[in-house]
């Protein structure tokens, strides 16, 4: 149990690299908190840097109250658990899992009190006597988790800990380790660079790219509020629809247009941050969700919709993906309802946009104009 | 003694009843019950008197075992009917030999570090080899681990349960932070890419069976090497690769001896020479005359292989300050970076600079 605090953190390596810029984040003690983010962005450089596996060239970063910069590995009660979670081979579960214990010199009861517990959590008692060998993919990620977890640390961290998984197996071991955090009751960092993973795991996402912070929220924040396009581009899936537009005001009211068409803004993007750019070039978010093709709602807003050529439809079930074009230039990607949606490959449709559910970016900076 | 427990693990799996080994005093060093590891048998002086080599008492039957001419060790079983002398028996003819058996292997690991040393007549290597049971003409690579003063001892233990097939690689400690993995490479064809990627794979699994026990380690790699006799170059390669990324990667916990790079070459220059080429390159300290903004500034350059809107917008910083920035690095230094020849100088200097810097500071003074 501990919170963690980064202060101005910076990885720079020889050679001009900068993996990690300007850090600053506070983690409350027995939070779980997601760093997500494209591959290369410096996850796991700010994850090593924490675990004392890697110098910290700049800031500073705290345990609890104290200072970790210079303080060894061993010394920094943590414990991680890596994409390529190496196992003794030789050894059964039992043992894998006391090594690391009997490295530091426990004494046996102590151990096996230890190994027991975590076993038990783990639901793992009855693999204690097998070697790595005869057990499954997923129940060698639960022995990986056994090594951290018996070693009682006060942060856990984990890096892809997942992604050598099959989907499937991915999809309940999330669950699972969501399920350990809330039985063991301490600080978690967690890295995937996989967007439906944090959005499913973390109840705090800390989305980075080419080693800077972006924004860090809620998945429901960064969903719905992203401060940039960055952000409004890696969440969600399919990804949100970017359009080049210019802003138009007339009187009290905003128009976005774009190939044509002009989309009537609702009252509430009517402020000074929008009206002062009268004229002005910006970049339009629409998520897929936000585009319909549902009858009543296209002819009820006739201010927010236009025709598109239909190219593909990808039917999931749940819901079907729209792949359109406007104007012949223009791809859309819509996510619309199964049950009422009539669209036809190659034919035309009538498309609205949910005009309560968009953004608007900066052309030049790529932030969003509304905060 | 561990050679013992080791028995006593494989023991545990083909008999059926608990058994262990005490020494004379009575104090149990191994048994397939590990609940009373550790503790004393107050049979132990009894046994010891009498003077049948087989005697029973509470429950349990006792056997001495001599090792050379003097009893070394008390072996037990539970129960104490005439069958379980049998068992007895049989568990003494398998800890002699295997307590044999590991005198072999401290010859065998003292043979493997003076071929590592050169200290073994050449013409003898194949010879003494096969005695020792070592294939001669496996294809091997040697990785040198670097750990922190009182890490060596953890991390050998951790490498060894790692690698517990003797035949696949074998740890050794060369001094308290050095160890040493010979790694059987039988199984690599002569493709390059499949050399690589071996190479790769072998010292990434290392670094991370090692940092998974909160263990942190430099990692030279040396070359793969055809015959036993030349695991003492493949142990020359990795020691240069660990001292050459010293100086020029100190990130870079994994260093090749097929990946140096320029350093390479750099490391065999005479420091005089050295200095006159950084004389020549930068006259009057013209290197020190650069602010730690222009220098980050270089280097992102660099990285950004001379693409100046790549580097303004890796730096944040607009185009005109790392115009700015360029011209004042060519009035200072008189080197155009937009030049590639001048770009080239500069890099190769500032290395050479890099390397003038680490003989200054003295060779020893940071972990590798
Ligand atoms: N030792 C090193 N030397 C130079 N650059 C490095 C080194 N290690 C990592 N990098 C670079 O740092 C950046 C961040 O890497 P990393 O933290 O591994 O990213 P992620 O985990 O988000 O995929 C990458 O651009 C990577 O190439
Ligand atoms: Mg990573």
């Amino acid at each position: 149990m501990a919170s963690l605090s980064f202060q101005h953190v910076y990885k720079k390596y020889e050679g001009g690299v900068v993996a990690v810029s300007d850090f600053n984040l506070e983690v409350a003690d027995k939070e779980f908190v997601i760093l997500v983010g494209p591959s290369g962005c410096g996850k796991s450089t700010t994850l090593r840097m924490l675990a004392g596996l890697e110098n910290i060239s700049e800031g500073e970063i705290y345990i609890e109250d104290r200072l970790i910069n210079d303080v060894l590995p061993k010394d920094r009660d943590i414990a991680m658990v890596f994409q390529n979670y190496a196992l003794y081979p030789h050894m059964t579960v039992y043992d894998n899992m006391a090594f690391a214990l009997k490295l530091r010199k426990m004494s046996k009861d102590e151990i096996k009190r230890r190994v027991t517990e975590a076993a038990k959590i783990l639901e793992i008692e009855h693999l204690l006597q097998r070697k790595p060998k005869a057990l499954s993919g997923g129940q060698r990620q639960r022995v990986a988790l056994g090594r951290a977890i018996v070693r009682d640390p006060k942060v856990f961290l984990m890096d892809e800990p997942l992604s050598n998984l099959d989907a499937k197996l991915r999809v309940q071991m999330r669950v699972e380790i969501t399920k350990l955090h809330h039985r063991l009751k301490t600080t978690f960092v967690y890295v995937t660079h996989d967007q439906t993973e944090a959005m499913t795991m973390g109840t705090r996402i800390v989305v980075m790219k080419d080693g800077f912070i972006q924004q860090v929220d809620s998945p429901t924040e960064l969903y719905d509020n992203p401060v940039n396009t960055f952000v409004a581009g890696f969440i969600g899936m399919p990804p949100m629809n970017f359009i080049e537009g210019l802003i138009a005001v007339e009187g009290s009211d905003v128009y976005v247009t774009f190939e044509n068409i002009s989309v009537k803004l609702p009252e509430r993007y009517a402020v000074e941050e929008v009206m002062e750019r009268d004229g002005q070039q910006v970049i339009f978010g629409v998520r897929p969700e936000a585009l319909t093709d549902e009858t009543t709602f296209v002819s009820d807003h006739p201010e927010a919709s236009f025709v598109a050529d239909v190219d593909v439809v990808e039917l999931l079930g749940a819901e079907t993906y729209l792949y359109v074009t406007v104007n012949g230039s223009l791809p859309l990607t819509c996510r619309v309802d199964p049950t009422t949606s009539q669209s036809v490959v190659g034919e035309s449709v009538d498309l609205a946009i949910d005009t309560n559910r968009v953004h608007l970016f900066d052309k030049d900076t790529e932030q969003s104009i509304i905060s | 003694m561990e050679e013992i427990k080791k028995c006593m693990r494989q023991a545990k799996l083909i008999l059926p009843k608990n058994v262990g080994v005490m020494d004379t005093n009575g104090l149990i060093v191994a048994a397939t019950n590990e609940e009373i590891d550790g503790t004393t048998d107050s049979s132990a002086r009894a046994v010891m008197l009498s003077e049948d080599m087989f005697s029973s008492t509470s429950g349990k039957t006792y056997m001495k075992i001599a090792i050379g001419e003097q009893i070394k060790y008390i072996i037990f079983i539970d129960g104490i009917e005439p069958e379980v002398r049998i068992y007895l028996e049989l568990l003494a003819q398998w800890i002699k030999s295997a307590i044999k058996e590991r005198g072999t292997d401290a010859d065998r690991e003292l043979f493997t570090k003076n071929v590592l040393l050169e200290n073994e007549l050449p013409g003898d290597i194949p010879l003494k080899a096969r005695e020792y049971k070592i294939d001669y003409s496996t294809p091997r690579l040697v990785m040198v681990i670097r750990t922190l003063e009182d890490e060596a001892i953890d991390a050998l233990e951790v490498l060894q349960n790692y690698y517990s097939d003797a035949s696949y690689a074998s740890v050794l400690a060369m001094d308290e932070t050095t160890l040493i993995i010979i790694l059987n490479a039988a199984r690599v064809d002569s493709s390059e890419k499949e050399r690589d990627q071996f190479i790769e794979d072998a010292s990434k699994a290392v670094l991370d069976v090692l940092n998974n026990e909160s263990i942190s380690v430099y990692i030279g790699v040396g070359s793969i090497v055809p015959v036993f006799q030349n695991i003492s170059k493949s142990y020359r390669d990795a020691m240069l690769a660990l001292r050459v990324g010293k100086v020029f990667e100190q990130d870079r916990f994994i260093s090749r001896y097929d990946k140096l790079g320029l350093g390479r070459l750099i490391y065999q220059l005479p420091p005089t020479l050295c200095q006159m080429f950084i004389d020549e390159v930068f006259p009057n300290e013209a290197y020190g005359t650069l602010d730690e903004d222009t220098i980050t500034t270089i280097e992102s350059f660099f990285a950004n292989n001379l693409n100046g809107s790549e580097t303004s917008r890796e730096l944040y910083v607009h185009r005109n300050t790392l115009v700015y920035r360029l011209d004042k690095v060519k009035r200072n230094t008189g080197l155009d970076l937009r030049s590639f020849d001048d770009a080239v100088l500069f890099k190769m200097a500032s290395m050479v600079r890099v390397y003038l810097d680490y003989l200054s500071r003295g060779k020893d003074n940071m972990i590798r």
